[in-house]
């Protein structure tokens, strides 16, 4: 059974029309106009228990909406939604005791206190046995290496700190599931390697379902196994991540560095079915490959036996361009829904 | 309930941090009563009485009044309305915790803290000014005790409920003003509520702000004593409880109306 299922869900907001100038304002407060926008339109989503999935869309898509509705902090305009068999807004204090969120651009930690006093706070707020809070709280600490920031305030955390705090913070009271909305953002590349290592343990070990949204692919590519996009508002892709690389990515690059004999090696493999020169010098060729004709191996193997081949590099299908020209339209989904 | 003590106990610690900034606040309180003080001094240059009040009896209410009004400082205001304007107000919603409860138990865990420097300060207010007339008997030390409870309570959920409008207006300073004008007229703490022509003086009277001054300061000085301060303190409670469910009540609204600011 699904943990989180969403049917039809839906979000419509209203939305000041105002004319410019002066005059629009007056006319606005005597006869206010109202737009409706919808934020979501009939989402459906379902995640298995021990799922780890990707949200992504351009912004302003609908992705936060989604997760607020789904973290039952907003209600939905129509549509139902059910997270560990409750509805979370109707339920909102008995589903908050079983979810983590972590909003990267918001902080669960006081301010002014120390980040220690703001974990025995979350204890008492979720009665987290003792026992089990110590050992959370050990395994987190360790894995986030939090030791040296319990007793600082999170005024003076660094951005990296605060968001390992607030990971742990998310996570310590054993929730099923896990709401991340941009963990990663304004993070440097080391800090947001290490999230991601702790994700894919968090999901790997305790079997933590997990929501992320971010901008950053590589998030994506290392923590989900499946990507669900959204564009204004409704979903146009739901399925395995590797499948939607592999139908948009039809070929990979792969880039030989040669003893010498280049032209004479484009010459040679040119000419086989699938395979375009892209570039070609006395040293070093790169071709495009069919990946679905010919195999990674299959290229090699041809390469080292028709040229002298010192090295060589593969690029794999870049998400990022993948996931854009799904946002732009220029990528056929064909029975992706 | 383990948890609400929490809060206390954070709230206690969040003002020991913030105390160079609670100290700038009660010294504007302070130097705000000592100008009241010093226009009533005048006032009673020339007369012994005014409406009934000696000037005795007149320095102890306004003792009273700057300890009940310091008590629950606009940190809680402040702290409601800012959640709601940045949209962080979405942190306490996503916890399994109460927000009116968890308020109070902010609100409580500052006056706690803020209200021994209270005390200090009034306490030193009145040896400067020579207001030493204490409550005359116990019982009246114990229907200030009360009133000051009631007046905790009232003013509390009156910062809390207006505090909770800023999901309509997204501003604070128009909403705040009007609730502590209404408050500092309709208390008693600018002109006891004794002063008041008749047609005021009953509208003061239905209203929830007397609570918050009146009854404590004329309880302190035993002017509303036995069964009349026991009616006080009953009408008192009354909106307590009435406003506690005006509070879930507009809550549940904004809940349903209003979106949550920002991604």
């Amino acid at each position: 059974m699904p943990i989180i299922e969403a049917t039809g869900l839906t979000k419509t907001y209203q939305s000041a029309v105002k004319e410019g100038g002066l005059a629009g304002a007056i006319k606005h407060l005597v006869k206010p106009v109202y737009r409706e926008v919808e934020a979501v339109r009939d989402v459906n989503l379902a995640i298995e228990p021990g799922e780890a999935v990707a949200y992504v869309g351009p912004n302003g898509a609908g992705k936060s909406t989604t997760i607020k509705m789904l973290t039952g902090i907003l209600m939905p305009s129509a549509g139902s939604v059910r997270v560990n068999g409750m509805d979370p807004y109707r339920s909102r204090m008995e589903n908050a005791k079983r979810i983590g969120v972590v909003f990267g651009q918001r902080t669960q930690l006081w301010w002014d206190i120390p980040v220690r006093e703001s974990f025995t706070l979350i204890r008492d707020i979720y009665a987290i046995p003792p026992a089990r809070y110590r050992d959370n709280l050990a395994y987190l600490t360790e894995v986030l290496g939090l030791a040296e920031i319990m007793g600082l305030s999170a005024r003076k955390l660094s951005l990296g700190q605060r968001m390992r705090a607030d990971l742990a913070v998310s996570l310590i009271h054993d929730p099923a599931v896990v709401f991340l909305d941009e963990p990663t953002i304004g993070l440097d590349v080391a800090v947001r390697e290490r999230i991601r290592e702790f994700l894919v343990k968090v999901n790997g070990e305790r079997g933590t379902t997990v929501l992320l949204t971010s901008h950053d692919l590589d998030d994506i590519r290392d923590v989900c196994k499946r990507l669900v996009i959204i564009d204004e508002g409704t979903i146009i892709y739901d399925g395995q991540l590797q499948g939607l690389l592999d139908r948009a990515a039809k070929s990979r690059t792969i880039h030989l560095r040669l003893g010498s004999g280049g032209p004479d090696l484009a010459r040679e493999l040119g000419s086989r079915k699938g395979i375009e020169v892209v570039s070609c010098e006395e040293k070093a060729v790169s071709l495009d490959f069919d990946r679905f004709a010919l195999s990674a191996r299959d290229v090699v193997s041809l390469a080292i036996g028709s040229g002298d081949v010192v090295d060589f590099r593969i690029d794999e299908p870049d998400i990022e361009r993948v996931i854009k020209n799904v946002y732009e339209g220029k990528l056929e989904l064909g029975g992706a829904r | 309930m383990r948890k609400y003590w929490r809060h206390v106990a954070l709230a206690i610690q969040e003002t020991i941090a913030y105390r160079v900034s609670y100290l700038v606040n009660m010294a504007s309180t302070v130097v705000t009563y000592a100008v009241i003080f010093l226009i009533w001094n005048a006032v009673y240059a020339t007369r012994a009485e005014v409406g009934g009040y000696g000037w005795t009896e007149m320095k102890s209410y306004l003792v009273v009044s700057l300890f009940m009004s310091a008590l629950v400082s606009m940190s809680s205001e402040f702290r409601i309305s800012r959640q709601i304007r940045t949209g962080n107000i979405a942190i306490e919603l996503l916890r399994p915790v109460d927000y009116q409860k968890a308020s109070l138990a902010i609100t409580l865990g500052n006056s706690l803290s803020e209200g021994v420097l209270v005390a200090v300060a009034c306490v030193g207010f009145a040896l400067a000014f020579g207001a030493t007339q204490g409550p005359p008997d116990a019982l009246s030390w114990l229907g200030f005790a009360a009133a000051s409870l009631v007046s905790f309570a009232t003013k509390f959920l009156l910062v809390y409920v207006f505090g909770l409008v800023c999901f309509w207006t997204q501003s604070l300073m128009g909403v705040s003003w009007l609730r502590k004008a209404c408050t500092d007229f309709f208390s008693g703490a600018l002109i006891p509520l004794a002063f008041f022509p008749p047609w005021l003086r009953s509208l003061a009277d239905a209203l929830p702000f007397r609570a918050i001054v009146w009854v404590p300061a004329s309880a302190f000085s035993g002017r509303l004593r036995g069964p009349e301060l026991l009616r006080s303190l009953a009408l008192g409670v009354a909106w307590v409880v009435a406003l506690w469910f005006l509070g879930r009540l507009v809550w549940s609204r904004a809940m349903r109306k209003v979106t949550i600011q920002g991604g």
